[in-house]
């Protein structure tokens, strides 16, 4: 069953300056990254900082019977071992990710720097969390990964907004534009 | 000199009218005619040049473009340069050109270009605005009429990535991949994979994957492959498509 993790674009006319994902699956295992670094900087160097976002993740390989938590601290591991100098002149301090994983016994989230994560359906989206849940807070890369929240229960599409997004709730739609991902 | 100095605009415009096409069908030069009306009745000039009985020379709307900042106070400018182009079909050029030097950032500039260079649509406003801060949006805007062919041409002429965004933003994923092509051919090192990205989302390839058909030389090609490091398979590909053409 496939895994997407989506951060929103911003309201304006580049929404994804720095955005970067990366998708693995093995078997009943999958992970699906999503996030965003320098994206108030120069668009060139978002865009090199993105790439080198994208290069740490794509060698994590799931493999079936993999635990969620531990794939999930293998790509944070992933995340933080990148040198602070590829990524931008705020050195990651300004990224933010929403991380899904899932294994047979269900889904688990983690992130950083997140306003807002929704679980999309057929007919629209649930929030996932509300208030100081940990798993909503400042950008960066601490040593361990702020929060986790798991669900029992499978969820396909996992959509986030950054910590500043000036709208804290999501329009239904259009919203696979406006998460970058296209046709 | 003014052929119609003695004359008053708001009681002899007969008069006005048959000396200035008497003027013209002499060679005369309607210049000092034309400065001397805007300055002392804007709407009778108007009338003269857009109005219902306008006078449909080609050199009368070329000496109308000089002046149109006064004709600007007597109609708005979107209507006058609308109505000037239908009254004088031959000065369509010459009057968008004066259109897009004095409203760069207009809208109803899109819809002007739209009539007067039909299919290349975009390509005078865009190159003409490539250095003012109204170029990303005036990109937008025709990439969002379909003016596909003049954001090519725009992306050829300037070099910059903005329309090869745009056209990506608005889905139109052919003409995009050409604009990518169509501006690394002018600057090598434009930024354009970047800006699509950031215009499209973390994963362009699509969009570059249509850039792959108007490859014509190994400099461009080299060039999309460098910008195309981040993503590892299309970088793989562009170096087959690279070598083939090296081969032929």
């Amino acid at each position: 069953m496939p895994l997407s993790a989506r951060l929103h674009g911003t309201p304006d006319r580049l929404p994804f300056v720095g955005h970067f994902r990366v998708d693995g699956s093995a078997g009943s295992v999958a992970f699906s990254v999503a996030g965003a670094v320098s994206a108030r900087c120069d668009l060139e160097v978002a865009f090199d900082s993105a790439r080198c976002v994208e290069r740490a993740l794509r060698p994590i390989k799931p493999v079936d019977g993999d635990d969620k938590v531990s794939l999930l601290n293998r790509i944070w591991a992933a995340i933080v071992s990148i040198d602070g100098c590829d990524l931008g002149p705020n050195r990651g301090e300004d990224i933010v990710a929403l991380i899904a994983v899932m294994d047979g016994d269900g889904v688990g989230i983690a992130g950083t720097g997140l306003g807002g994560v929704w679980a999309q359906h057929n007919k629209g989206l649930d929030p996932l969390v509300a208030g100081d849940h940990p798993l909503l807070g400042s950008p960066g890369r601490p040593e361990r990964l702020p929060g986790v929240l798991t669900l029992d229960e499978p969820r396909q599409i996992v959509i986030a907004v950054s910590h500043d997004h000036p709208v804290p709730t999501l329009q239904f739609a259009g919203l696979e534009r406006r998460c970058g991902v296209n046709p | 000199m003014s052929a119609v100095e003695r004359l008053d605009p708001r009681r002899d415009m007969a008069l006005i009218r048959d000396r200035i096409a008497h003027l013209l069908d002499t060679g005369g030069d309607p210049a000092p005619t034309m400065a001397d009306l805007a300055s002392r009745n804007p709407i009778a000039l108007a009338d003269l040049v857009v109005g219902p009985k306008a006078i449909r020379h080609d050199r009368w709307a070329s000496a109308a473009l000089v002046q149109a900042e006064a004709l600007e106070k007597a109609l708005a400018p979107s209507a006058l340069y609308r109505r000037l182009i239908e009254v004088v079909p031959d000065s369509a050029g010459q009057a968008l050109e004066t259109a897009v030097r004095r409203h760069p950032g207009a809208q109803w500039v899109v819809a002007l270009s739209r009539r007067v260079e039909g299919q290349q649509a975009g390509a005078v406003h865009l190159a003409a605005t490539a250095a003012h801060p109204s170029f990303a949006q005036n990109c937008w805007s025709h990439a969002s009429a379909g003016h596909l062919p003049g954001l090519v041409d725009a992306a050829r002429t300037t070099g910059r990535p903005e329309p090869a965004a745009a056209l990506a933003a608005h889905g139109h994923l052919v003409a995009a991949g050409h604009a990518v092509v169509a501006t690394l051919h002018t600057d090598p090192d434009s930024p354009v994979v970047a800006v699509v990205a950031a215009a499209w989302g973390p994963d362009p390839e699509p969009v570059l994957r249509c850039a792959i058909p108007h490859l014509r030389s190994t400099e461009v090609a080299s060039a999309l492959r460098r910008q195309c490091a981040g993503f590892p398979s299309l970088e793989r590909f562009l170096e087959i498509v690279i070598e083939a053409m090296v081969q032929r």
